[in-house]
């Protein structure tokens, strides 16, 4: 059975005059490594920015789980499940590495006034279970010995696994992942490929990718979606788009045979 | 321990104080009660700026807010001091609620200037609602309060009646700010987009900033009506905004003991500067200048945050 968890019908985007999606139909289906790819421009993270609600499509719809979220807001699609981590890691530099997780914990967000001026043993141990759960999060990162360390000291592809654990905080079910490998060494790459397909399957999370590293999509995508210039121009599995001329086309340029 | 130490004996001298300067002068424990009163302000604008990272310069309208009420319903309806405090502060808390409601969707410098045209305009209905507020003429007699059929006469209760408050309100707001709300207003104000899109909504938190801010304010608002038993608009300028702001800067935002520090600094400064009047306000000056350019995260700036105060981390648990 394949059931969709994310779909996009016909969506547009446009700033004004710049069309940054055209039309885009895009399904995200359970349990899948969904990647992204496309040259630089061709509006890779302005999908990921429609989805998580930063920006609202000029036309089409956006379902998850069936239900229209259009126009909900950022906070509520984390809400609903969605999570991503940016291109630019966006870490709190001069907190630490726990805290950065912490922020993104569902219980954190909703603690009380009341409740944290009395700050009763409830609450205590409440905090200390939350705690324990992020801690949790840090270890499928492998960063579980940097909690107490400030973010800012991190080397760069640590920062994008901190960034990865703090969306796994809010719970999410759909995880997307905005260039992850970015900076990283071969061996790093290695070890993200192996956490990433690790949160596939064992933690059950649909994983959509945007991603440079053609060797990596290649190796953990079930699905791949190709743009250009705001459109679709091919969607299938990596052999499939290993061989799609429009896609050799669009990376390296001449005419199409045939 | 020995920050248990170094705080029993800070305690001791605050409570001991009184006897040794009453002797002295009335006049220093008079500054001590100011350095109480601008404490609690800047600790609640610290919860605003420091925490929420919103820029607001209309902190003393909210004072003014606090005094006025405390005024009004102390001489009209005789109530007891003890139960107009806390009214005072939730009317100013609600004012802060309002008011945070519509300015929250500016940033920076704009909801810098709305704010402070804010406190203008609470200024002006001050000095132009007459019927109420008697204008500039201010409120007189405002009755001392009361307790157990003592009623406050002296410096010295208003002294111990103030550091009560301030530290209750150090307590209250530093549970506060270390919490799920006070990581959360952080996030907000390092990046309000991060904010989002892990769940947190930051409107909520920057109305809360704003009521809890305004809340303390009005807590100092109805202690300084009722200390001075005299309330007029002149207390409540843009000017005393600036103070609270600059008394939040110095000591260092994101930093409820910077904010005490600021005060005390900003408070007894012009004060030691008396004998050199003209050139006071040079000196305070050129002095915010020099600690702009070498240490601009105010004397304890956020470097002496309490890392991880959420819980610590179980060692060899999870393994």
């Amino acid at each position: 059975m394949m059931e969709n968890v994310l779909e996009l019908e016909r969506v547009s985007v446009k700033f004004g005059g710049l069309v940054a999606l055209n039309e885009v139909d895009l399904t995200v289906r359970r349990g899948e490594i969904l990647s992204i790819i496309g040259p630089n421009g061709a509006g890779k993270t302005t999908l990921f920015n429609i989805m998580t609600g930063i920006y609202t499509p000029t036309s089409g719809q956006i379902r998850y789980k069936n239900q229209l979220i259009n126009k909900l807001k950022p906070y509520k699609r984390v809400g609903l499940g969605i999570a991503r981590t940016f291109q630019n890691t966006r870490l709190l530099k001069n907190m630490t590495v726990l805290e950065n997780v912490l922020v993104a914990h569902k219980e954190v967000n909703t603690e009380g006034v009341f409740a944290s001026i009395l700050a009763r043993s409830s609450l205590k141990q409440k905090r200390q279970a939350i705690v324990q759960e992020c801690m949790e999060k840090l270890e499928i990162v492998g960063l579980a010995d940097k909690a107490d360390q400030l973010a800012g000291s991190l080397p760069y592809g640590e920062q994008r696994l901190l960034e990865i654990a703090r969306a796994l905080a809010t719970g999410c079910e759909l995880l997307l992942l905005d260039e992850p490998a970015a900076g990283m060494n071969q061996t790093e790459k290695r070890e993200l490929i192996k956490k990433i397909l690790q949160l596939s399957k064992q933690y059950h999370i649909e994983v959509l990718l945007i991603e440079h590293d053609i060797q990596m999509i290649m190796e953990i995508s079930d699905r791949i979606v190709v743009l250009n210039y705001g459109q679709k121009i091919a969607e299938g599995t990596p052999s499939e788009i290993q061989n799609d001329p429009l896609v050799i086309q669009a990376y390296l340029g001449g005419e199409v045979e045939a | 321990m020995n920050r248990k130490l170094f705080v029993l004996i800070i305690a001791a001298l605050l409570l001991a104080l009184p006897l040794l300067l009453g002797q002295v002068s009335e006049f220093w424990l008079h500054v001590m009660i100011m350095i109480g009163i601008f404490s609690i302000l800047s600790m609640g604008l610290n919860v605003i700026i420091g925490y929420a990272g919103q820029f607001a310069l209309g902190h003393a309208a909210f004072y003014g807010i606090g005094a006025y009420t405390a005024a009004l319903l102390l001489i009209n309806y005789d109530l007891s001091f003890w139960l107009v405090l806390p009214i005072s502060a939730i009317v100013t808390g609600f004012f802060g609620f309002l008011l945070g409601t519509p300015v929250i969707r500016l940033r920076g410098d704009y909801l810098g200037i709305v704010t402070l045209g804010f406190g203008e305009i609470v200024r002006l209905i001050f000095v132009n609602w007459v019927d109420v507020t008697r204008g500039p003429m201010g409120l007189p007699g405002i009755p001392a309060p009361e307790l157990f059929g003592y009623s406050f006469s002296g410096k010295i209760e208003f002294y111990y009646l103030i550091l009560v408050l301030v530290v209750i309100t150090y307590f209250v707001i530093n549970r506060i700010v270390h919490s799920g709300i006070g990581l959360n207003m952080l996030t907000i104000r390092e990046d309000e987009r991060l904010a989002a899109s892990i769940g947190i909504r930051p409107n909520k938190y920057k109305i809360m900033a704003f009521t809890i801010g305004a809340f303390f304010a009005g807590i100092a608002g109805a202690f300084w009506a009722a200390y001075i038993s005299y309330v007029s608009p002149d207390a409540f300028r843009y000017l005393d905004s600036v103070n609270i702001l600059a008394m939040v800067i110095l000591g260092g935002s994101g930093n409820l003991a910077g904010s005490i520090l600021g005060a005390s600094i900003l408070v007894v400064t012009p004060e030691l500067l008396r004998y050199v009047s003209e050139y006071r306000m040079l000196l305070l000056g050129l002095a915010i200048v020099l600690m702009m350019i070498f240490k601009p995260t105010g004397f304890w700036g956020e470097k002496h945050r309490k890392l991880n105060f959420y819980g610590k981390v179980q060692k060899g648990e999870g393994k």
